[in-house]
Parts: C-alpha cells; structure tokens; sequence
C-alpha cells in the first residue's frame, strides 16, 4: 500500500498541496485528475522526494515505510518509481549502458549476462515502438516529447517497481504510443501486482488503463473521489468547485 | 584605433567599421550579487581594409550565485581585406551559474547575394540589405 | 598503462636482474661517485652533453637555448609561477634507480587510488618512482624487429641523435625554437630522453605506439623532447603518460614535443598525465600539417599542481585539418591551464578544438586558445566549443579564447559554457536509487564522454574510476 495522509507541502515558501489525502494499494490503478496548478505534478514530485518540494505536514508511506526523511534513491530502492513528465537528458550517458547499470542495481542477485539483457531490452524497446537506435544514444538525448515518454516506461520494465507514479504520460503522445504506453502498463500492474498512480488531464490513457479508483485534485486537495465513471463525468462536465464529502 | 568600451549586463551594440577604419570594442559584465541575469549581444560588420578588436569578459563573483550571464559576439567581414578578433572570456567563481558566450565570425553567403541580385537589386544594394538585417536581427534565442 | 604489457615487464625485469644486468638510457660513467648537482648553469649544461658523448652541434644548440633561456622573460599571462626556484631543481640525471626514496616517501593519498585502482604490487612501486622501469629486449625485441622491416624508427630521442643525425638536425628546434618561450628554452638546453618516430611514406603503424615501448626509459623525464616525423600518406597513433598518479621529486617538468606531418599523413597523439601535487607541468607542443594532412592532439590533463599546455596545429597546407581535444580535471590545490592553438595558413584548412573541464574542491580550470585564420587562408573552417563543469562553490573555471580571422571566406565558430550539475538531473538519476555519489559519477562522465570515447580502452575505463574517486572527496 502506498499511503499519503494530510501532506502539506510548500515550494518556495509557497504553500501548494493544503492536506492530500491518497491511497494506493498493490496491483490497483489510482487516477488523479485535475486542472493546471491543482497540485498534481506536485505530488509526484513530493512522493519521490524532490529537493523543492518542502513537506511541511502529513506522511508517506510505502509499505509501511514512512518515506518523509528518505532521499530519492532510498525511495526507489523501496520501490517508488517515478515516470516524469519532463523527463531529463543526461548528456553522453548511453542510453543501453545505463539501463544495464539500473538492471545491475535493482536485480543484484540475477544472473543474466549483458547480451542476454540486451536482447530482451531490444524486445521491449520494440513493443513499446521505440527505436533501436536510441538505444545507443545518449540517455534522453535529442529524444523527442514522445520517446523520452517511452523510454520513462522501458527504465520502469527495467526497474520493475512496486509502485508506479505516471506523471501526465499522455501529454505529447499519438493515439498509437498511448495505446502501447498504456497497455503495457496495465499489464505490468495485473500481472506483477503493481501500485500504479496515473496523474493525467484527460480521459483517454484511461482507455487502456482501466482505473479502479479515481480522485479530482483542485487547489491543492483532493475535491472528489470515485470510480471510473467519475473520470468520463470530469471530461464532459469539467472541473468544479469542492464538494462535501 | 578608435576605442569604445562598455560596462554592464545587458546590452545590445551593433556597429559599422567603416573603409580602413581601426576600432576596438570591450565589453565587461560583472555579476556580484545572487540571481542577476544578463545578456549581452554584439554584432559588427567589417568593411574594406578594417579591423576590429572585439573582447568580451564576463565575471561572475563568489557571491553571484544563480547568475545567468549570456554573451554573443556576431561578426560579419564583408571587405576584401577586413580582419576581426574576437575574444569573449569567462572567469567563474562560484557554481551555481548559467554562463556561456559564443563568437562567430562570417562572410556574407554569395547564395543570398546571388538571390537578391535576382530580384533586381545591384551586387551592392544587395550587400547592404543583407547588412542592415544582420545588424537589426532580432536575437534567435 | 595497458594491464597486459605490466605484466610482462614485471616477469621481464625480473629476468634481467638475474643476469645481473640493467640499462638506464644512457651509459653511466664507470666509476660512480658524483653527487647530484643542484641549479643550472653552462657548466651543468656542457656536463649534461658530455654524459650523453653528443655531437658538437648538440651541445652548442643546448649552450645557446640556456643564454636564451637567461634572457627570456617568465610569461605575463597564465597561471601563477611565481614560486618556481630554478636554483634548487636539479637538471641532470642524479643516480639511478632512486635509491633514496623509499615507499614511505609516496604521499598517502596516491597509495590510496593505487589501492582502489586495483594496481598490482611491482606496477605500484614503480609509479610511485621507487623502481626504475627495465625493458625487455625479449618481449619488444619481435616488436621492433616488425617495426624495422616497414621501415618504422622508434627510438629514444638520445639514440636518435646518433643513429640519424641529419634527419634529427633538419627538424629539430625548427617548429618550436628555443627563443619561442623561457620553457622552450630551458628544455632546449637540459633536454633527455623524450622519443624520436620517423614513419616511412605510405606506412600507417598498426598498434599505438608507447613511450615505455622505448626500450631503455625511464618513465617520464623532467625535460623530454620527443620529434615525430610521419612521412606522406603515413600513420601513427602515440601514446604517452597514464592514468594512474605518479608521484615526482621533480618539481618542474618542462617537455618540447614537435610534430612534422607530410602530405596525406596523420598523427594522433594522446597524452595521459597525472603527476603528483607538487609538480609544476608545463609544456609546448606544435604540429606542423602539409597538404590535406590531418593532427590529432587528444590532452588529459589530471594531476600537477600547475599545468600549462596549449597543444598547437599549424595548418600549413591546403586541406590540412588539426584537432584538439582536451580533458582538464583541476581538484584542490590545482590550476590546469590548457587548451589548444589552431593557426590556418593555407585554404580550406579546417580545425576543431573541444575542451571539457571540470574544477572541484577548490581547483581552477582555465581554457585558454587561439584560432588564428591568416589572409589567404579561404575557405577555412574553425570550430571551438569549451564546456565547463564547476562542482561546487569553492572551485574555479575560465574562459580565455582569441580568434583572429583576416581572410573574410572563412568561417569561425565558438561556444562556451559553464555549468554545476544540474539538480533536475541529480534528481532525476537518484530517482531511479543511484546514490547522490554514483548520480553524480554518472553525469560528470557522460560530460566527458565525448572526449573519453576517443581514448584507448584501458584509459577510458580508469579514467572514469579515477575521476569518481576524486569527487567522493568532494561530496557530502
């Protein structure tokens, strides 16, 4: 289970998320929805620990684990994975040899060779219509919208999380890359039992990736919770004010 | 050699160095204080026998943290015997700053001479279109 | 250093000691008994020329590069040699094999990255200057042999002062004169060892060439100058120095190399250097390209306390084409003040300098460079990009680049820029449970992968190791 109770948190001195309260349990698709500055992206950000975001109240926790005072990398060693909206290029990083390294570092008791790996990597890379020759650039480098959003997913298949934030995935995707992006995840979250977060503006992802539970997000608190219905409802109706709950 | 030098952050200058003309132009950018910015931009044509000096220091301090100091320097020779010399440095104290510079140094392409020639323009009026563009160019940034 | 050929030097010299036997570049004098002498003067110098039994044009060359050398002026610019005491270097060889220093002396710190570079035991000794290195006519002997059949000279500069006096005499000096520095100057007076490379036309050697290939070489001289000829339409690919720090008495070296590239030839030359904190490194080197030519100068530059090296391509040929790529790592205490000069003299002359830099703990990183495109030089084609890394508050970089163009049909181009880590990309790399030192590891090199891709194997890889070391210190 991954547990948000009351989180408060502020980013240069200005307060953004005003007491979320979220759960997502193992092998259950959460989708958070909500307009531009609600405080979605903020979340993600919160949850994974970035150094801008100040949690001034409320907890995480990921199995149990109070997440508050680990740094990144000890979150995604608990297994929080991040899909970032903006995903970053790290100049002259080969794209292949990082995801060996992550595979090294995750999976420190497999046996695979580096050629084994790199086979089912290229079958990955395949299903998800990215192109081999990215591969073999540098991570993120010159990568359009698009394929920096594929290759977010391929680290996730490498990384296999325990829980999957999907920060707006759909922004800048085609119909076709959607429909993979979201199938496959889909797939990774019924069949490995993983937690997935999709944060997204729109009704389409959830096509492919059937929410169980879905949450609207205004001004910094969640304003709404229900089921998928809830998602097509917000899609035609749009954002409104709070309501009781 | 006429000498012009400039102090500040943020500027644009365009200049002619006319016919045999000698000119040396220095700018200095300092950044003393956190999250100044600043971008500085120079372009210069050279004509016919003419020379410029063009240097460009941008210093950023200790204390100038989060600074983003930019300088270009644009210089076309459009004489026979024109010569330029651009020298942009950088001296960085701290680490959290943006800075880079870039020089580039050209002739006019005869591909858009020849393409105004063929709109009716002489080889010279043609020049000294392509000339007032590149001075009065907005910046590609 | 390649792993393999340690190895095989290691059994090498232990067969040569049981033959009771060993060669130290030079013939040492019979009976033994001078005393290391301190300073520099005529009499050091006509000593120094003497030793080697050299011929009279040699040693009146060296006399008048030390009245040079007097007469000269410390440069104005650059990094601060100030505290230089030319009285209390010494210039000749003192008695070999260092005898006076023992294991202790080696600072702790360079025990250390030899411990987590995974150095074998004999390797370490030497680096750290205890053992002198003894080649094996046995192991490279079948090397030269190949070498001599295609007609390839490889030797030690001093052998090839004997066994090929008028090519020596036509090339030596000219590139770099000894009235072209103080430093010139200095090296042209006490130079010793350093190598000699001549490539026959149409002949493109096979395997880099080392300077410990060399049979009979010390390591590294204080005062090398090396002279490399590669006829036309030849090739060759020398290597020098190593990743691994080597700890130095020696507190100034000062090496002259010159290149002659002929017509269609090429020549790559990679430079490793990674002397110890109190070494004082400064050196000048120039390459000379003919038509359609091609130099490649590829200059790491990781340890000395202060380096000053500016690789130079003079591009004297039409189509001639010169590069240098440089890769300078200043950590505390240090200044590495380098770059690269690029001087077109003939039409549709191109070159490209890539600098990537990185200041940490303090240290200070200049670039500093010249692009000089001469009238006439039509066509030319210059790009420069200088890239820096500055690491934390404490550190330092620079930029000082000159381009003069006088010939209007050519073009120019020139970028720099300053950066930290980003902390989006610390973030985004943590993100996926690297540690902030591993992140951190990881982007530095990818900064410098570009330049690093272009080293040997062996290099590239401890190269990679050596640097993350040298940041541990820096985080946290």
């Amino acid at each position: 289970m991954l547990e948000i109770s009351n989180l408060k948190v502020k980013i240069d001195k200005k307060k953004i998320l005003l007491g979320v309260d979220l759960s997502i349990a193992s092998g259950e698709v959460v989708a958070v929805m909500g307009p531009n500055g609600s405080g979605k992206s903020s979340m993600a950000y919160s949850l994974m620990g970035h150094p801008k975001y100040e949690v001034v109240e409320g907890e995480m926790k990921l199995d149990g684990k109070v997440l508050n005072e680990m740094s990144p990398d000890e979150r995604a060693n608990a297994g929080l994975y991040l899909a970032n909206q903006y995903p970053m290029a790290i100049e002259g990083l080969g794209s292949s040899r990082f995801l060996w390294q992550l595979y090294k570092k995750r999976h420190p008791d497999k046996r695979s060779s580096i050629i084994e790996f790199k086979k089912w990597l290229a079958l990955q890379a395949e299903s998800l219509g990215l192109k081999k020759e990215l591969l073999s650039r540098g991570l993120n480098q010159d990568f359009s919208g698009g394929e920096k959003k594929k290759m977010e997913i391929l680290q996730m298949m490498v990384f296999s999380p325990k829980y999957v934030i999907l920060d707006e995935i759909d922004s800048g995707l085609d119909v076709d890359a959607l429909e993979k992006i979201a199938k496959t995840v889909a797939k990774v979250a019924k069949e490995m039992k993983v937690g997935v977060l999709v944060i997204t503006h729109y009704n389409r992802i959830l096509k492919y990736l059937k929410a169980d539970k879905v949450v609207v997000f205004e001004n910094g608190v969640v304003t709404k919770r229900g089921d998928a219905k809830l998602a097509e409802e917000v899609e035609n109706k749009g954002y409104s004010k709070k309501e009781d709950e | 050699m006429k000498k012009l030098s400039y102090k500040g952050r943020s500027m644009v200058k365009t200049l002619r160095v006319g016919s045999g003309e000698q000119v040396s132009l220095a700018t200095m950018s300092v950044y003393d204080k956190p999250r100044q910015r600043g971008e500085v931009v120079i372009k210069a044509v050279v004509m016919d026998g003419a020379f410029l000096d063009l240097s460009g220091i941008i210093k950023i301090k200790k204390e100038a943290h989060l600074a983003e100091a930019f300088l270009r320097q644009k210089v076309l020779l459009v004489g026979d015997k024109a010569r330029a010399e651009a020298k942009p440095e950088l001296e960085i104290e701290t680490d959290e700053v943006k800075a880079s510079h870039a020089a580039s140094v050209g002739r006019i392409s005869e591909e858009e001479i020849f393409y105004l020639m063929g709109r009716g323009f002489s080889r010279e009026e043609a020049i000294e279109l392509i000339i007032k563009a590149f001075l009065g160019e907005e910046d590609e940034n | 250093m390649s792993k393999f050929v340690s190895k095989k030097v290691e059994e090498a010299s232990e067969v040569k000691k049981t033959l009771g036997e060993y060669k130290y570049g030079f013939a040492m004098p019979e009976n033994n008994v001078y005393k290391a002498e301190k300073g520099l003067n005529e009499k050091v110098v006509e000593k120094i020329s003497e030793i080697k039994d050299e011929s009279e044009w040699m040693r009146e060359f060296r006399k008048k590069s030390l009245e040079i050398f007097y007469k000269k002026e410390m440069p104005k610019w650059g990094a601060d040699l100030s505290e230089i005491n030319f009285d209390e270097i010494y210039y000749y060889v003192k008695p070999s094999n260092g005898q006076e220093k023992s294991w202790d002396d080696v600072p702790k710190e360079i025990k250390e990255t030899y411990d987590r570079l995974g150095i074998p035991e004999a390797e370490k000794e030497h680096l750290g200057g205890i053992k002198a290195q003894y080649e094996s006519e046995v192991v490279y002997g079948s090397l030269m042999e190949r070498f001599k059949k295609q007609g390839i000279v490889f030797m030690g500069m001093d052998e090839a002062l004997k066994e090929y006096p008028e090519m020596v005499k036509e090339h030596f000096g000219k590139l770099i004169p000894p009235s072209d520095n103080k430093f010139a100057a200095l090296n042209s007076a006490v130079w010793s060892g350093g190598s000699f490379i001549y490539v026959p036309k149409g002949v493109k050697v096979d395997l880099p060439l080392q300077a410990y290939f060399r049979i009979n070489s010390p390591k590294m001289g204080q005062f090398e100058r090396t002279l490399i000829i590669v006829d036309e339409g030849a090739y060759v690919h020398y290597v020098e120095g190593c990743t691994a720090p080597i700890y130095s008495v020696d507190s100034l070296h000062s090496a002259v190399v010159e290149i002659y590239v002929k017509k269609g030839g090429r020549c790559r030359y990679t430079t490793i250097q990674n002397w110890s904190n109190n070494v004082y490194n400064l050196v000048t080197k120039r390459a000379r390209v003919e038509e359609e030519g091609i130099m490649e100068w590829i200059d790491g530059n990781l340890g000395s306390k202060i380096t000053m090296k500016y690789p130079a391509v003079v591009l004297a040929g039409r189509k001639a084409h010169g590069e240098v790529l440089s890769i300078a790592v200043a950590g505390k205490g240090q200044h590495q003040d380098a770059g690269g000069k690029c001087i077109h003299m003939a039409p549709e002359t191109t070159s490209r300098i890539i600098s990537k830099s990185i200041s940490m703990r303090g240290g200070r990183s200049s670039y500093r460079g010249l692009i000089n495109i001469l009238p006439g030089a039509k066509n030319s084609r210059s790009k420069v990009v200088c890239d820096a890394l500055i690491l934390d508050k404490e550190s330092r970089s620079d930029t000082y680049p000159v381009n003069k163009i006088g010939e209007k049909e050519s073009i120019l181009e020139h970028e720099a820029t300053v950066s930290k880590i980003g902390e989006e990309q610390l973030f985004y790399l943590m993100s996926r449970g690297f540690s902030e030192e591993e992140a951190e590891a990881m982007i530095v090199n990818g900064f410098m992968e570009e330049i690093v891709k272009e080293l040997p194997m062996e290099y590239s890889v401890e190269l990679n190791r050596l640097i993350a070391l040298q940041m541990e210190g820096s985080v946290g």
